[in-house]
């Protein structure tokens, strides 16, 4: 009898702590499964929120900082000479040639398009590559242009336009057609670059992409919205001969 | 069997006054080692009713398959295979097993006249 006493008591101690695990255990994936998958997702981005708000006042905080020491160094140099005028003067145009103002001015617009007819198969006959814009780009610059922009997109100096995939993408932007190539200089002289006879035009035309030029007064260009970044490359300072 | 039930209802009691938040993390191997837990169990009740019940074998049985079944899914873990389904197939298996017998053995024991195979 007493053997029978101990077998109870040990099953009895054993069902105990199975039964304490188990319910443990459905309390614990119960609450996992309610803070796993969305929830855990939301707090998640919850935090990032608030991170990227702070961040936003930090940045804030520093651009008011920024424009105020721009104030003072503009009041200086408006008390000062002659020099700091040239500076500025010089500054000024850096500016504009580096593409990080937006400038306005008469100018041309084109705008290249896929050709309307398809193939057998469905798909567009004549589609806008890279290349056909890069020549537009090309005969535009060689025609005095003095800022392009494409769909929005200022070209600088480290602007790349090139083909991803099936779509276009300019200064790591994506560009879907119709691409619209503003161009600020001389309307006539640029219009006559591009609808030159054996020109861009009459090559893009041949196969099958719809080109065209719009010559207007006053095209404003935004200003290059990346960041320049230079890594590599040191600017060489000449010393000022006497 | 009245140990079983009371052991049973102290269990949850005992959870619910004192409760253990197990992490995620962990749950996989808690949950095999109540598998294992379980289909000892099972064993032992069975083993009681057979009257061939030995109290080292039980609890051993009971603590070692336990820690082999978790430990075993720790290493299919860490090995990048998942040994836990050797521990998931296994006491299953066994548990539907006992279960089986334990359920012929209550049959037949009120029915003594015709054994039920």
């Amino acid at each position: 009898m007493k053997k029978i006493n101990t077998a109870q008591i040990s099953i009895g101690i054993v069902c105990m702590i199975t039964t304490y695990i188990i319910t443990c255990q459905f309390g614990s994936v119960k609450v996992n499964n309610a803070s796993n998958p969305e929830k855990m997702r939301l707090e998640e981005l919850q935090s990032r929120l608030t991170l990227e708000r702070e961040k936003n006042e930090d940045m804030l905080a520093r651009l008011v900082e920024a424009q105020k020491s721009l104030e003072s160094y503009r009041n200086e140099i408006n008390s000062g000479g002659k020099v700091m005028k040239s500076i500025v003067e010089e500054f000024n145009q850096a500016r504009v040639l580096a593409g990080i103002t937006e400038v306005k001015g008469e100018g041309l617009v084109v705008t290249l398009d896929d050709g309307k007819e398809l193939n057998s198969s469905g798909e567009k006959f004549a589609i806008v590559h890279d290349s056909d814009i890069r020549m537009v780009l090309c005969e535009l610059s060689a025609a005095g242009a003095e800022a392009i922009s494409i769909n929005g997109q200022r070209i600088v100096a480290t602007s790349a336009v090139r083909c991803v995939g099936n779509t276009v993408m300019i200064n790591d932007v994506k560009i879907a057609p119709p691409f619209e190539i503003s161009a600020i200089g001389n309307g006539e002289t640029l219009e006559a670059a591009i609808n030159i006879k054996g020109g861009v035009a009459d090559y893009l035309k041949g196969w099958g992409i719809v080109i065209t030029t719009k010559k207007t007064g006053n095209i404003s260009i935004p200003r290059y919205s990346g960041v320049v970044n230079m890594k590599y490359a040191q600017p060489v300072i000449e010393e000022a001969s006497e | 069997m009245k140990a079983v039930v009371i052991g049973l209802i102290a269990g949850i009691l005992f959870a619910f006054f004192c409760p253990v938040h197990i992490p995620p993390a962990y749950t996989k191997y808690v949950a095999l080692g109540i598998l294992a837990a379980l289909d000892s169990l099972v064993k032992g009740v069975l083993e009681y009713f057979k009257g061939r019940f030995k109290l080292k074998i039980f609890v051993s049985g009971f603590l070692v398959n336990s820690l082999l079944a978790s430990g075993l899914t720790f290493m299919g873990n860490k090995l990048g295979v998942d040994i836990s389904l050797a521990a998931i197939i296994t006491f299953g298996t066994r548990l539907f097993q006992n279960f089986a017998i334990f359920r012929r053995y209550l049959l037949n024991k009120s029915k003594k006249r015709d054994i039920i195979e």
